[in-house]
C-alpha cells in the first residue's frame, strides 16, 4: 500500500530553482533516507512533504489523500529537528503533552500515553526537567517522544543526529532502527552521512542540487549505482575510477586501462556496448583484495606505494598503469610499501559510466 | 632585559604586587566616578523629597539640602487631597486617575498589538513584509507637532476630543511603531524551528505566540512595558492637546499647580506633587528595572 506519493514537486525561491521534477512513492512501514551533500534540497523536501513550505509545483498524497494544501497539524506526520526544537520554557512533559493538547485529546489519556512512551524511550526520570537541563542524547530522545506521543502516520526526521558525538550517534541510529521496527510506521529521514542512510533505509533516495539521483535499496545504490556522482558519494574510501576503452574482441568485451585488459563477462551492460567507446571504470575497494590462490578471480600483479592503517583493516593504494586504486586488505595480511603482490579484482561488482552523462552504461 | 642576568624570582612577585595596586586604583576611580554621577542625578530627587517635608518658612530660610528641622506630611496630604488646580481644590487624586485610566490601557494594548506585530513580520513572512516593517520603523521617525492638527480633527470626528479614551487610542496607536519594532528584533533571535515544530504539533498562529514565543520573551515584555509606561505617564503634548480639564492627567495638572498664578508659591505643596506624579515610573523601574537591563543587554547583543 502506497503512504506517500510525491508527484511531479518542483520548489523554488524566486528565481532559484531548488528541487526539480521530484517524484517518489512510499511504501507503508518504509525507512526511507533522503541522502545527498549539504544544500541539495533534503530539507526543502521534507519541509513540503511536512507541509511547512508550500510548493511551486506538483501534489503530494499521505495515506491516500491529497494533502498539498493542507496545514502540517492535518497531514498526520511528526518531525524531528536536528535542532531539536524543543520548547525551552516547558518541562519535558508539557514538550510530550503539547501536540495532544493541541488535538484536545482528553487529560489523562494524554498522561498516560506521555508516561509510556517515555518509559519506552527511557526518559521518564526526566520527565519533570526542562530541555536546558539534558544532554544531547536525552533532547535528541525527548524530541523522539514529542513525536511519538502523537502515533503519526508519518515520522519525518531532519538530520537528527548530526549535533551528537560519533559514539551516541551510533547508539542513537541502533535505537532509531530499533524503534522503527518496533512501530512500523513509515519514516522519512534526512542525512548527508552516507553511513547512517546505509544502516537506517530500507529505500535510499540519492539526491544532488535538487534531483534525484538514485532510488533504491542500500544494496543497489552501493553496488549498482546509476551515476558517477551516486558511486562517489557512497563507500569510504571511495570507489576507484580508472579511464578505460571498450573493447570487443573474440567474442567478448573488454576493457583497457592503460596496458591492461579486463574482461567484461560479468557485468550486465544497459547500453549495447561499441568498440572503443571511452568510459569510466568504477570498482569499489571492497572488490579489490589480497588473491588467494585458489579463486578463479581476475588478478594482477600491483606494487603497494601507500598503507592506511584504520585498525579493523587496510586501506592499501597499488599503482595500476600510473594510476591509483585503493583496495580494502584485512589488517592481519602482512604487507608493507614497495612489495609487489597478486591482488584479486571482483569484477562482478564494476561500474562502467559514460565518460560525457557520467551515467551508468 | 637582553645582556643583564636578574634572578628570575622576585621580578613576576613585584609586578604581580604593581598589577594589585594599578587594579585597586583603577577601581576606585571607577567607583568615585559613579559615586560622583549617581550624587549628580539624585541631588534634585532629594531637594524634591526633603523640602517636600517642610513647612513653608524653613524653606524661605534657605538650606536647600538639608533635612527638615520640623517634619510635616501637611504638604503630602494637600498636593493629594486639597491643592487648588484650576477652579477645583481637590488635589492631584482625580488626575492620578485619569494618568492610570490613560497609561494603563494604552501599554497593554500598545505592547500586545507590538507583539503581534513583530511576531507576524518576524515569523510569519508574506509579501511586502519588508515594506511594512519600513514603515513601521519610519512612524517612529514622526515629529508628534506634526501631527497634532489631524490628530485633533480626527478626534472630534469620532467624538472623543476631550475623553480618556481620545488619549488612550493615541498613545496606543503611536506606541505601536516602537513595540513593533523591538519585538520583532528580539524574535528573530527565537528560532524557525521552534514555530514549525509547534506548527505541525497543532498550534495556530495565537497559540504559538503566547504559548510558545511569549514566554521565552519575558526580559523584551518588560522592556516595551517600561518605555511605553513612562512615555505615556510622562506625556504632556498629547495630554495638553487633546483633554479636557476633567480629563487630564497628571502632567497637566502638575503644571497648572505649579504654574498656578494666585496666592502664595508652596514649593512644598509642588515638590510633593512631583514626587507623586513620579511614583509609579520609579516603582516600575525598581520593580522591573533588572529585566529591564537585561532585556536592553539582550537587545545589544543580538542587534
Ligand atoms: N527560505 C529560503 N530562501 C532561499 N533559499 C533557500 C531557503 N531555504 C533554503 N534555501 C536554499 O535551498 C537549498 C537547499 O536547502 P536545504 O533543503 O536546506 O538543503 P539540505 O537540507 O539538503 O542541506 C540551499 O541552497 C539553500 O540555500
Ligand atoms: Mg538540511
Amino acid at each position: 500500500m502506497i503512504d506517500i506519493r510525491v508527484v511531479d514537486c518542483h520548489k523554488s525561491y524566486g528565481q532559484v530553482r531548488i528541487l526539480r521534477d521530484i517524484s517518489l512513492d512510499i511504501e507503508r512501514g518504509e525507512f526511507i533516507v533522503l541522502l545527498g551533500p549539504s544544500g541539495c534540497g533534503k530539507s526543502t523536501l521534507l519541509h513540503i512533504i511536512a507541509g511547512l513550505e508550500p510548493l511551486t509545483s506538483g501534489s503530494i498524497e499521505i495515506g491516500g489523500r491529497d494533502v498539498t494544501d493542507l496545514e502540517p497539524k492535518d497531514r498526520d506526520i511528526a518531525m524531528v529537528f536536528q535542532s531539536y526544537a524543543l520548547y525551552p520554557t516547558m518541562s519535558v512533559r508539557a514538550n510530550m503533552e503539547f501536540g495532544l493538547r493541541m488535538r484536545g485529546r482528553p487529560l489523562a489519556e494524554i498522561r498516560a500515553v506521555v508516561e509510556e512512551k517515555a518509559k519506552m524511550l527511557g526518559i521518564d526520570h526526566l520527565l519533570d526537567r526542562r530541555p536546558s537541563q539534558l544532554s544531547g542524547g536525552q533532547r535528541q530522545r525527548v524530541a523522539i517522544g514529542r513525536a511519538v506521543v502523537r502515533e503519526p502516520r508519518v515520522f519525518l526526521f531532519d538530520e537528527p543526529l548530526s549535533n551528537l558525538d560519533a559514539k551516541l550517534r551510533g547508539s542513537m541510529r541502533t535505537e532509531i532502527k530499533k524503534l522503527h521496527r518496533r512501530l512500523g510506521t513509515t519514516v522519512i529521514y534526512v542525512t548527508h552521512d552516507q553511513l547512517e542512510a546505509m544502516t537506517l533505509a530500507t529505500r535510499l533516495v540519492v539526491m544532488k542540487a535538487g534531483v534525484m539521483q538514485q532510488v533504491g535499496t542500500p544494496d543497489e545504490v552501493y553496488h549498482r549505482p546509476l551515476n558517477r556522482f551516486t558511486a562517489d558519494f557512497l563507500g569510504s574510501p571511495g570507489m576507484n575510477f580508472l579511464d578505460a576503452v571498450l573493447r570487443l574482441a573474440e567474442g567478448r568485451v573488454w576493457a583497457e586501462v592503460g596496458r591492461t585488459v579486463i574482461p567484461l563477462d560479468r557485468y550486465a551492460f544497459i547500453e549495447r556496448p561499441v568498440d572503443g567507446r571511452p568510459v569510466v571504470l568504477g570498482l569499489r575497494p571492497d572488490s579489490i583484495r589480497p588473491a588467494d590462490g585458489a579463486e578463479a578471480a581476475f588478478t594482477l600483479d600491483l606494487k603497494a606505494t601507500l598503507i592506511e592503517h584504520t585498525g579493523s583493516e587496510n586501506h592499501v593504494v597499488f599503482d595500476l598503469d600510473g594510476r591509483e586504486v585503493t583496495g580494502k586488505f584485512p589488517a592481519e595480511f602482512g604487507l608493507e610499501v614497495g612489495r609487489t603482490l597478486p591482488v584479486a579484482f571482483d569484477l562482478a561488482r564494476l561500474s562502467l559510466f559514460d565518460t560525457e552523462t557520467e551515467l551508468r552504461i | 632585559m637582553p645582556g643583564t642576568f636578574e634572578p628570575l624570582i622576585p621580578r613576576p612577585r613585584r609586578r604581580i604586587f604593581l598589577r594589585r595596586t594599578e587594579r585597586f586604583a583603577a577601581r576606585f576611580a571607577v567607583y568615585l566616578c559613579l559615586v560622583i554621577v549617581t550624587g549628580f542625578f539624585l541631588a534634585p530627587l532629594w531637594v524634591l523629597l526633603v523640602t517636600s517635608f517642610k513647612p513653608l518658612d524653613e524653606i524661605r530660610a534657605g538650606g536647600l539640602l538639608d533635612l527638615p528641622i520640623a517634619f510635616t506630611l501637611d504638604p503630602w496630604i494637600k498636593a493629594w487631597g486639597e491643592a487648588c488646580i484650576g477652579i477645583t481644590c481637590g488635589g492631584l487624586k482625580g488626575y492620578f486617575g485619569n494618568s492610570l485610566m490613560v497609561t494603563v490601557p494604552a501599554v497593554l494594548a500598545s505592547v500586545t498589538i507590538g507583539a503581534i506585530n513583530g511576531y507576524a513580520l518576524s515569523k510569519w513572512p508574506f509579501p511586502g513584509a519588508r515594506f511594512v516593517f519600513a514603515a513601521v520603523v519610519a512612524g517612529n521617525f514622526i515629529p508628534y507637532q506634526v501631527i497634532l492638527a489631524p490628530l485633533a480633527q480626527t478626534l472630534r470626528i469620532t467624538g472623543l476630543f476631550g475623553s480618556i479614551e481620545g488619549l488612550v487610542l493615541i498613545h496606543a496607536i503611536y506606541g505601536i511603531p516602537i513595540t513593533t519594532m523591538l519585538f520583532r528584533n528580539f524574535f528573530l533571535s527565537v528560532p524557525d524551528d521552534l514555530i514549525k515544530a509547534a506548527r505541525i504539533d497543532g498550534a495556530g498562529f495565537f497559540w504559538i505566540l503566547f504559548r510558545v514565543v511569549l514566554p521565552m520573551s519575558p526580559s523584551v515584555i518588560v522592556v516595551a512595558a517600561i518605555i511605553q509606561f513612562t512615555g505615556i505617564w510622562n506625556d504632556y503634548l498629547f495630554a495638553v492637546s487633546f483633554a479636557n480639564s476633567q480629563n487630564a492627567p497628571m502632567t497637566v495638572a502638575l503644571n497648572n499647580l505649579v504654574n498656578s498664578n494666585f496666592g502664595v508659591r508652596e514649593y512644598n505643596v509642588h515638590m510633593a506633587a512631583t514626587f507623586i506624579a513620579a511614583i509609579p515610573t520609579l516603582v516600575i523601574y525598581v520593580f522591573l528595572g533588572r529585566f529591564f537591563l537585561r532585556g536592553m543587554a539582550a537587545g545589544a547583543v543580538k542587534g
